[in-house]
């Protein structure tokens, strides 16, 4: 009797791990089971991908449809059952829309596997607009609202979501044009000129406006010698040199009134990229116009515009309706100095080519950039254009990037024109 | 409709399982056995109707009829064995059948093929549905298990090997059986067909009469209440050289068959722990298993693969190749679990991912061998994994005696049944990662020829010890 009880109970105790492990294993939340590579995520059946207005970017499954196509991806990106999922949307959100999820306990109640929609803040003809706008150059667009949704994300070159497969997703990885590179989100650009909002921000929080400076069309630093777009004469003041956008005014001055502890502490606010660690004059100089050191990506830049816009509040942008903190990256007074100095850029400066908007009473502020960059090839402009718009007057509503690799132009001639296409849509709509 | 179907299914699994627990299903008491067989069938053509318009799509009907047929087949043994008036127990038959139609629905389900020797041999090039090779497998052995209980072969054979008082002969045929092979400069576990591999069953048998005899010749000291702890050492010891030397080392050493030998060793510390009635022995074979294991992973790259790198660490290895390797160990794992995670109670029959949209081939790796229990786990839940081992432990109940005596037959009928249970429950640890995976398929449930003709071999010996004693008692 005793000898059987001993077998029953080694293999009892066996039989309870054994059913122990599985309900582990198929209870319990792993990260680690959400990643692409989970093939068995790859066959689930998804629910769609909406706009803000309810408007569907992606629909059914195998094949899964994205009625944006090439303009969509690879924000919303692709799911499907040979290749997994791409993009961001399809991907970072990937347990939102799969079924089965959400009531693992209940038996007969979670029976439809159809997937739950998931409402995105994005803006279908937005992004569309957006996309043409772009009009084949390479380069990302970021349109996001000042609490940081975000309305239009374009990167492009970008895929069609509608054609993948196993033999064109090979292709993609392939391609020189990297489309399936999200580079409104992981791209790396100078952002040039666009980052004298950032040094002039820094200036103004050390209660400093500038000295008066001569610019006679470049400045020597160390052994480099770097150019104004043409000699300015005398720059008097900040709101100058910004609107003239005069290189050597920012360079001298953060030469002689900044360090790079404080430079240091500035640029983290609004750069995710690591610097290096101790910054010589020339690194200084350069920085002070966005070149050099200075990385960002243009999602990074919407930011930046979006916390000038927000009194100083940076938003964390987001695609789902989420409430999320803000955090301050400079005082009210500085982002209203800054603000100014931006609507003056649209007035009398580099983006003069958006002041009918000023007249036809909206608001419209900007900055534009432009950043060399030696190549194999010779020199290589990114064109950059950030900057804020309304309906009103006076109250911004949403923040915008532009940044266009290899550039023919400045972001003056390249970007303003772009971004004149999409404001027209925008305030054809009105206030939604 | 696919969850429904489930429910019905397992629920008329539990009572299946119920009645062979709580009732001797005797030919002379055919109410219920009728009424098991009926709640049973009933349950499996449900569900195999189900998948054949929900899965199939209409498809296969010919494959359809004879996976249907099993039901008729199984009705047609209990016939035989009532013609030839059998009179033992056929609860263990009850639930061997009911486990191996939770696997060939699995494998209907899955609807994989792939060629078969037979159907070649004949002309016929296609390939072949799994779960009608399976069913074959299936059908053939137990028809030899009636047909041999019926006759009374199975008896016979008991008979001539308890005639037989010599032990060794057994080690040394098991040795000979290992080595052969290697002498001729082939496998014995190598045979073109993977689901065929003649030397297993003959193997796993030998073991256990080697040891069933060897405890026989000692039954008189090992009965005694008090024999001393250090003779019944010394008796375990002398035994564990033995199987060391006639099993474990031509195991390892000729067949590089690591999986068997730790099932083996396994079986053997359970059965010694029954015999000697001393849990301690138990204990002390785990460590030594464990230890072995140990070294094992510090001498060979394989076992250090298998252990490390699909089992430890499987998260590190599910993605990228360990050493020089091109295989993922941690892979299979992975996707075992992932499948697993989508809803403890089962996602219902046809609703799970299992199977690759276009390719004729199972998302999990090996999901019709080693993994079979994922499939089940996956689309009808822990409960249907809990009905499997509790399948598993009604046997054991059913098998072993309550009062100890120390007969040959006694203790083969344990070793046959550790023997089986270790082997199952092996196999459901390490698709969980709980143990490291051996390559051991899941009795009666896991795609195979030979393993089925194995454990039903083992079964009909097993039925045949049962019923004998049975007969004695009814003669007394």
């Amino acid at each position: 009797m005793k000898s059987k009880v001993m077998v029953l109970g080694i293999f009892g105790v066996w039989v309870i791990l054994i059913l122990a492990a599985f309900f582990r294993y198929a209870l319990t939340y792993d990260p680690f089971f959400g990643t692409t590579k989970n093939v068995v995520y790859r066959h689930q059946i998804r629910g769609e991908i909406r706009d803000r207005y309810g408007e569907v970017l992606a629909y059914g499954s195998s094949p899964r449809k994205y009625p944006l196509r090439q303009a969509g991806s690879p924000i919303i990106g692709a799911a499907n059952s040979e290749i997994g999922s791409e993009g961001y949307i399809e991907q970072k959100y990937a347990e939102l829309m799969i079924g089965n999820k959400r009531s693992k306990l209940w038996y007969l109640l979670n029976q439809s596997d159809e997937g739950y929609p998931l409402k995105t803040t994005l803006d279908k003809n937005l992004q569309l607009t957006a996309y043409k706008a772009m009009n084949g150059n390479k380069g990302a667009i970021v349109i996001m609202k000042l609490d940081g949704e975000v309305l239009a994300s374009i990167s492009t070159p970008s895929f069609d979501p509608n054609k993948m497969s196993k033999k064109y997703y090979a292709e993609l990885t392939k391609s020189h044009d990297r489309p399936l590179f999200n580079r409104a989100i992981d791209g790396r650009y100078a952002p040039g000129s666009a980052w004298k909002l950032v040094i002039a921000m820094t200036l103004l929080e050390k209660n400093s406006r500038g000295k008066a400076i001569t610019c006679d069309g470049s400045l020597r630093v160390g052994n480099k010698e770097i150019k104004c777009m043409k000699p300015h004469g005398l720059v008097r003041d900040m709101e100058e040199a910004f609107t003239l956008s005069c290189n050597v005014w920012f360079m001298k001055n953060a030469l002689s009134e900044l360090d790079d502890d404080t430079l240091g502490i500035s640029f983290k606010r609004f750069m995710g990229r690591a610097m290096k660690k101790e910054l010589g004059r020339e690194d200084i100089a350069l920085s002070a116009i966005g070149q050099g050191e200075v990385l960002v990506s243009p999602m990074e830049l919407a930011m930046l515009a979006a916390s000038v816009g927000n009194k100083g509040m940076t938003p964390e942008p987001h695609f789902t309706k989420e409430n999320l903190a803000m955090t301050k990256a400079m005082d009210k007074k500085t982002a209203n100095k800054l603000t100014e100095m931006m609507i003056m850029v649209v007035k009398k400066g580099t983006a003069k080519g958006l002041s009918d908007y000023l007249k036809a009473g909206r608001f419209v502020a900007a900055k534009t950039g432009t950043a060399e960059r030696d190549t194999p090839d010779g020199k290589v402009n990114t064109a950059v254009l950030i900057g804020l718009a309304g309906h009103s007057k006076d109250k911004p509503e949403i923040a915008f990037s532009i940044v266009i690799e290899k550039a023919q132009g400045y972001g003056g001639t390249v970007c303003v024109p772009m971004m004149k296409e999409i404001l027209d849509y925008y305030f054809s709509k009105g206030k939604r | 409709m696919g969850k429904v179907v489930t429910i019905l299914y397992l629920i008329s699994l539990m009572a299946t399982l119920w009645m062979v627990f709580r009732h001797q299903l005797r030919l002379d008491n055919m109410e219920m056995l009728k009424k098991a067989l009926v709640v049973l069938f009933s349950g499996y053509s449900l569900t195999i109707i189900f998948i054949y318009i929900n899965t199939l799509q209409w498809e296969k009907p010919l494959l359809f009829l004879l996976i249907v047929s099993f039901c008729p087949f199984v009705w047609f043994l209990i016939s035989i064995l009532r013609r030839n008036g059998y009179k033992g127990d056929l609860s263990i038959l009850m639930l061997t059948i009911m486990l191996n139609s939770i696997g060939i629905i699995i494998l209907y389900r899955l609807d994989i093929s792939s060629g078969w020797f037979l159907t070649r041999a004949v002309g016929y090039q296609e390939n072949v549905s799994m779960a009608l090779k399976q069913l074959a497998y299936s059908m053939i052995a137990l028809f030899g298990v009636v047909a041999g209980l019926s006759k009374g072969v199975f008896k016979a054979v008991i008979e001539k090997i308890e005639e037989r008082r010599d032990i060794l002969v057994w080690g040394i045929m098991a040795l000979i059986i290992l080595a052969l092979p290697k002498l001729f400069g082939f496998s014995i576990w190598m045979t073109g067909d993977k689901s065929l591999q003649p030397s297993e069953f003959a193997f796993k048998i030998i073991f256990l009469i080697f040891v069933a005899k060897y405890y026989e010749s000692k039954s008189s000291e090992l009965i005694l209440r008090h024999y001393p702890l250090k003779e019944v050492l010394k008796l375990v010891v002398f035994l564990f050289v033995g199987v060391t030397i006639f099993f474990f080392f031509p195991l390892v050493l000729l067949q590089k068959e690591l999986g068997t030998a730790l099932l083996i060793g396994l079986s053997f510390i359970i059965l010694t722990a029954y015999v000697t009635n001393r849990f301690s022995f138990f204990l002390v074979g785990l460590a030594l298993i464990a230890l072995s294991i140990y070294v094992g992973t510090h001498l060979s790259g394989h076992v250090e693969r298998r252990v490390i790198a699909a089992w430890l660490d499987w998260k590190e290895y599910a993605f990228k190749p360990y050493g020089e390797g091109k295989l993922y160990p941690g892979y299979q794992i992975f996707t075992a679990l992932a499948a697993i995670r989508l809803s403890p109670w089962g996602v219902g029959i046809g609703n799970g991912i299992l199977k690759h949209a276009t390719m004729d081939k199972t998302i999990v790796p090996k999901a019709v061998h080693d993994f079979a229990a994922i499939p089940v786990a996956s689309e009808m839940g822990i409960l249907a994994i809990f009905i499997i081992v509790m399948g598993y432990i009604v046997l054991l109940d059913k098998a072993i005696e309550k009062n100890r005596s120390l007969n040959f037959r006694n203790i083969l009928a344990a070793g046959i049944v550790i023997a089986l249970l270790t082997q199952g429950l092996y196999n459901l640890s390490s698709i969980i990662a709980l143990l490291p995976a051996t390559g051991i398929p899941l009795p009666w449930i896991s795609y195979g020829g030979s393993a089925a003709f194995a454990n039903y071999i083992l079964i009909g010996l097993l039925m045949a010890i049962l019923s004998g004693k049975g007969e004695s008692r009814h003669e007394k």
